[in-house]
């Protein structure tokens, strides 16, 4: 032990000294809270606590939320129908029927799912078990060099990556905030949940849910990998150590819950209304023209979605994925929730029916895969447009987007090659 | 006081031996896809019984046996309420969609578990009245 460590120890133990004789040590009355952590803080059932509450949330999020997605998926279908009927010109009715109904079927559709996550994180949030989440998990993150603290934006992520990128800044540490920041995209944002819920609901439909979690638990699996490996070889140091006040646990308030989900579903909205729809839009514009070459977009393979499409074939042919994978990737990359509606208006068909068209284009190794690098690859525009302002760098944005994009096809390729043998 | 701990942990211990098998019966079936009734075919529903069922046999074996006691009862009233919903949602979904839906191949053991809770969630509400929060 080297003086300065001496010196310490042994200031210590004066103040030791000092403080027992002159302060009197009462027992805290235990509290309702102390009783509730000792088990949800357990170093051996906390954290499969926390994970069961995760599944909990996911589980209730798409399962419970099915017949209002259906319901809407109804009604705007038979809102396209309708115009596509009753409108004469061929091209007006196709922008009225596939383009602004099916467009507005195809986000909203999602709308019920992703409500019902917020209402469900509302809940763990009011009940005060996400700060202990953070505590449980500090153990873990410290692991993998991040710290508790990290957490809680990691969390927010699910909701969505851009209000939790700028959530780092309750970090102290510019390090551990850099880390958390670069890593943040990798959790599943409520955007990428329609994606799963598709593809998981068509091909592995009895463990739809279980298909889901295991998204969710790939993108915190690689997050840990990825903050690991940037503690270790870009930014060096040990993560600073944890300190939060825990709330005492509450019920939940009906009314502070759904003004908390509320004001989320409303960022959803807001974003539905103007970027998605104009994705919508634009996606329905690269389907169906040229409008002579397509015949009124029934020939997709002749519009400039599929020259899109087949440039970007050849990079993911290897994950099984043809050109319309392609189209709906590049569509992606403006925000995640237009991916599923490019895929409609590629293989020309509405909402209700994507499903049913989907086992054409892809096998459940293929389907995993497509999961797979819309989980991973470029995070959508606003998260891009945050990540600069909060790194403050374009060479480090720049550096998220390349890791990510490497990240997302090694992990496809693997997770369709692994799942193509079982 | 005594009698309350020895009957809490007697009864954790029936929770524990009854989420545990009904746990490992959903997830042999998801394994080998085949399912019977109440028990559906579902590896990750079968881990979450195993969790709820370490959590009774970590009471069982801790000084605050009451609180897990009472936080395992919890959880198996929130999962049992949770795929109460599920139903629910199933049948209306089968309403909205005019698919063919039974009741009887959609009930799960989580839902009929639900009554068992109730010892467990009256300790909860008394420590929540008698403590401060």
């Amino acid at each position: 032990m080297d003086l300065v460590s001496e010196l310490a120890l042994a200031r210590y133990e004066k103040i030791g000294e000092i403080v027992d004789k002159c302060v009197e040590r009462i027992e805290k009355p235990k509290t309702f809270s102390d009783l509730m952590d000792i088990v949800v803080t357990d170093k051996y059932v906390g954290v499969p606590i926390f994970l069961a509450l995760m599944w909990a949330v996911f589980q209730f999020s798409y399962s419970v939320s099915v017949p209002f997605s259906d319901a809407i998926n109804v009604f705007f279908s038979a809102c396209a129908e309708w115009a596509k009927a009753s409108i004469g010109n061929q091209q007006l009715a196709s922008l009225v029927g596939d383009g602004i109904f099916g467009g507005w079927g195809f986000i909203l559709v999602f709308l019920p799912p992703i409500a019902f996550v917020f209402v469900a994180l509302a809940i763990l949030e009011d009940s005060g078990y996400l700060p202990r989440a953070a505590f449980v998990m500090d153990r873990i993150m410290t692991k993998i060099g991040l710290q508790g603290k990290s957490f809680i934006p990691m969390l927010l992520g699910f909701g969505c990556n851009v209000p939790a990128i700028m959530a780092t800044r309750t970090i102290e540490e510019e390090v551990d905030r850099k880390i958390t920041i670069m890593v943040n995209p990798l959790m599943s944002c409520s955007a990428r949940l329609p994606v799963y819920m598709l593809f998981a609901g068509v091909f592995f439909e009895k463990i739809a849910g279980a298909v889901i979690t295991f998204m969710y638990l790939l993108g915190i699996a690689l997050a840990a990998v990825m903050a690991t490996l940037l503690r270790k070889f870009v930014f060096r140091g040990k993560a600073s150590p944890l300190l939060m006040e825990l709330p005492p646990y509450t019920v939940p308030a009906p009314k502070v819950v759904l003004v908390n989900a509320w004001n989320k579903v409303l960022i959803f909205l807001k974003k539905a209304s103007t970027v998605l729809f104009a994705g919508a839009l634009i996606m329905w514009f690269l389907t169906t023209h040229p409008w002579s070459a397509t015949n009124g977009g029934e020939i997709v393979g002749k519009s400039y979605a599929s020259l899109i499409g087949h440039a970007v074939a050849p990079l993911i042919k290897p994950m099984g994925l043809d050109w319309t994978a392609g189209v709906a990737l590049v569509g992606g990359v403006m925000a995640k929730e237009i991916v599923i509606g490019t895929l409609g208006m590629v293989y020309g068909v509405g909402e209700k029916s994507v499903a049913n068209v989907i086992p054409k284009h892809f096998t459940p190794a293929s389907a995993l895969a497509m999961m797979t690098i819309t989980l991973i690859y470029v995070p959508c525009l606003a998260t891009l447009g945050v990540l600069r302002s909060e790194l403050g760098s374009w060479k480090w944005t720049a550096f998220v987007v390349a890791y990510e994009l490497v990240l997302a096809y090694v992990v496809a390729l693997v997770v369709y090659n692994v799942f193509s043998l079982i | 006081m005594k009698d309350t701990r020895k009957f809490i942990k007697a009864y954790s211990m029936v929770l524990f031996a009854v989420t545990l098998t009904a746990g490992f019966v959903e997830f042999l079936e998801g394994l080998t896809g085949k399912s019977i009734l109440l028990f559906p075919a579902d590896v990750f529903g079968g881990v979450i019984l195993i969790v709820i069922s370490a959590v009774f046999l970590r009471g069982v074996m801790h000084e605050e046996c009451e609180a897990f006691f009472a936080f395992g009862s919890l959880m198996l009233a929130v999962f049992g309420v949770l795929y109460t919903l599920v139903f629910f949602a199933d049948g209306l979904d089968a309403f909205i969609t005019g698919s063919r839906w039974s009741a009887l191949n959609n009930l799960r053991i989580e839902i009929a578990l639900i009554p068992l809770a109730v010892p467990g969630l009256s300790v909860f509400q008394k420590y929540r009245k008698i403590l401060p929060p």
